[in-house]
């Protein structure tokens, strides 16, 4: 058995993976494009629970495509996936920026992350040979989902999508290289901590909300000067995710441990 | 040469070193060097154990997570006016926090992922590593958020570094990583991990998760691999990345931009050469590894 996860290939879950594509694209747009009208105290916490939203899209994508073995892929996949992120958000707003409709910069940035994803995979599977049928799909969903996660803690951070704000707030105080980081951590990281025969899709999800939230409580401090007054809306709405969530994980890892122990050595099993 | 300068690339040395140490040191209690990391195949081969399983991802990616966070609050706290240790080590305060949750989740969720071969989960073995983990992390990322800063101060009218405090803070959290996972990895605990197995012919696939669970005097734990750690995986470690960051910086101040390019090729050149006579020494005086 790999040490990747189950080795029946596509994994299952309770969760349906499409309404989980729904929520993040759908949510993570919806929270982008609301925060520019809601001003600067709701404005931000609404951008960052859209990259909340796409963070839990990634991660189930993430699960997808590592369920066929990827092991320490894992990681590896979340890196180029979030650099991926990483170019098109920036690329998606400055074409926004040239053409002069600000409004369209978001769908450019999807746009961007899917073409993108898409030939990575390709090449992946055409060229490198790697033998995983859903590689296509879930490239392409990592991607996007890193987009959306990348330019929705831009928002939150700068305020605004137009290029020069997030510019001046984001990419020249080298913020960017952090939201790249957390975000390919908090992607990639709940299948890698979950991984193993008894991984499940609930409890895998739990974790990403988790770490989903714990990145929306640094960026709630990361925007205290740029960000208006709402940075400690977002840390606090963060914080509170962040307990809920992690809360949830810790107490249904103690229910599905084989046992919970404060002291003592390990049962004695036939080998 | 400008002597104040060469003063704060020699302080960044060892600064480094500290730094360096710690990480390695770190990542040994967390089992999170590969094929160290493969404490998690033990349960499937049946050894139910009492060790650390935190693999938070690789060391690169995690190092870039933890010193990118320091750096980014420290450069908050700093623009807020604040003295800049003070905000360096609230910025790796913050950072151990995360380093924390992060080490909990991936402890709990690789624990339970096994509960098929009734590996228990046990939350003493999860809260007595926790603080070993978390201060080794602290002194990590204060130590790469330092150096980071160092690099951003203009000394006599330009900073060695362009760059902004978080992008360098993570850059040179990520360069850590790498090396704390590449030089750490050449002693880190799989040694006495699987010390039932003849010494000298690796970690081979087929045995990895084939661990020895039980020490001299109850269970073996992570703090038993980084007591044996800590003779010389660690320093090594810090030791490496202290000349990589000294050597970063000093060809190009003592000998001027072009004239560093220079004594830089000369050094790895230098290196390259060292490195063939170590090998070749090695095995002519132990020879070749010999398939049983």
């Amino acid at each position: 058995m790999s040490a990747g996860g189950s080795a029946d290939g596509a994994a299952a879950g309770a969760i349906n993976s499409t309404h989980l594509l729904i929520m993040g694209i759908v949510g993570g747009l919806l929270c982008i494009y609301l925060s520019g009208f809601l001003g600067d105290i709701v404005g931000p916490v609404v951008a960052g629970i859209g990259a909340v939203l796409a963070i839990i899209w990634g991660a189930d994508a993430i699960r997808r495509v590592a369920s066929y073995g990827l092991g320490t892929g894992v990681p590896s996949i979340g890196y180029m996936s979030l650099s991926v992120g990483v170019i098109s958000s920036l690329a998606g707003i400055s074409l926004a920026t040239l053409l002069k409709m600000n409004i369209a910069g978001p769908v450019i940035a999807l746009v961007f992350a899917i073409i993108i994803g898409a030939i990575i995979a390709l090449v992946a599977t055409k060229i490198v040979g790697m033998k995983i049928p859903i590689m296509l799909q879930c490239t392409i969903e990592i991607a996007g989902a890193a987009c959306l996660s990348i330019l929705a803690f831009s928002v939150a951070i700068a305020g605004s999508y137009e290029m020069m704000a997030v510019y001046e707030s984001v990419v020249a105080t080298g913020y960017i290289a952090v939201l790249f980081i957390m975000c390919t951590m908090a992607i990639q990281h709940p299948f890698n901590a979950c991984l193993g025969p008894n991984e499940d899709q609930v409890r895998t999800l739990k974790c990403a909300a988790s770490t989903a939230f714990l990145s929306m409580t640094i960026v709630g401090i990361l925007s205290a000067i740029t960000g208006g007054y709402g940075w400690a809306i977002v840390l606090i709405v963060g914080l509170i995710g962040w307990v809920i969530s992690f809360r949830a994980f810790v107490q249904a890892s103690c229910n599905d441990a084989a046992s919970t122990r404060w002291a003592g050595l390990w049962p004695n099993v036939e080998e | 040469m400008d002597p104040v300068t060469l003063g704060v690339v020699a302080l960044m040395g060892a600064v480094a070193t500290i730094g360096g140490a710690a990480e390695d040191l770190e990542s040994d209690i967390g089992s999170q060097s590969n094929p160290n990391s493969q404490v998690q195949l033990a349960p499937q081969m049946g050894h139910l154990h009492r060790m650390i399983n935190k693999a938070a991802s690789g060391e690169p990616v995690a190092y870039g997570v933890w010193c990118g966070v320091a750096g980014a609050i420290a450069y908050i706290v700093m623009s807020l006016g604040m003295m800049p240790i003070v905000a360096i080590a609230m910025g790796a305060c913050v950072a151990a926090f995360v380093h924390a949750i992060y080490t909990v989740t991936s402890h709990m969720g690789r624990i339970v992922g096994q509960s098929q071969f009734e590996q228990p989960l046990f939350m003493d073995v999860l809260t007595q590593s926790l603080g070993p983990i978390v201060g080794h992390g602290f002194i990590t990322s204060f130590c790469i958020v330092g150096i980071s800063y160092l690099m951003t101060i203009p000394l006599n009218g330009t900073p060695l570094h362009v760059f902004p405090l978080p992008l360098l803070a993570m850059l040179w959290g990520i360069a850590l990583g790498a090396i704390g996972s590449s030089t750490g990895d050449v002693h880190y605990g799989s040694e006495s991990e699987y010390q039932k197995f003849e010494f000298g012919g690796g970690t081979p696939v087929a045995i990895q998760g084939d661990i020895v669970t039980k020490a001299p005097l109850g269970a073996k734990n992570s703090m038993d691999v980084v007591n044996f750690c800590a003779k010389f995986g660690g320093p090594l470690t810090g030791f490496c990345f202290g000349l990589v960051v000294f050597f970063s910086f000093w060809n190009t101040v003592v000998f001027g931009i072009y004239g560093g390019i220079i004594v830089g090729i000369i050094i790895v050149v230098l290196l390259i050469i060292l490195n063939d006579r170590l090998e070749v020494f090695a095995r002519n005086k132990y020879g070749p590894y010999e398939e049983e």
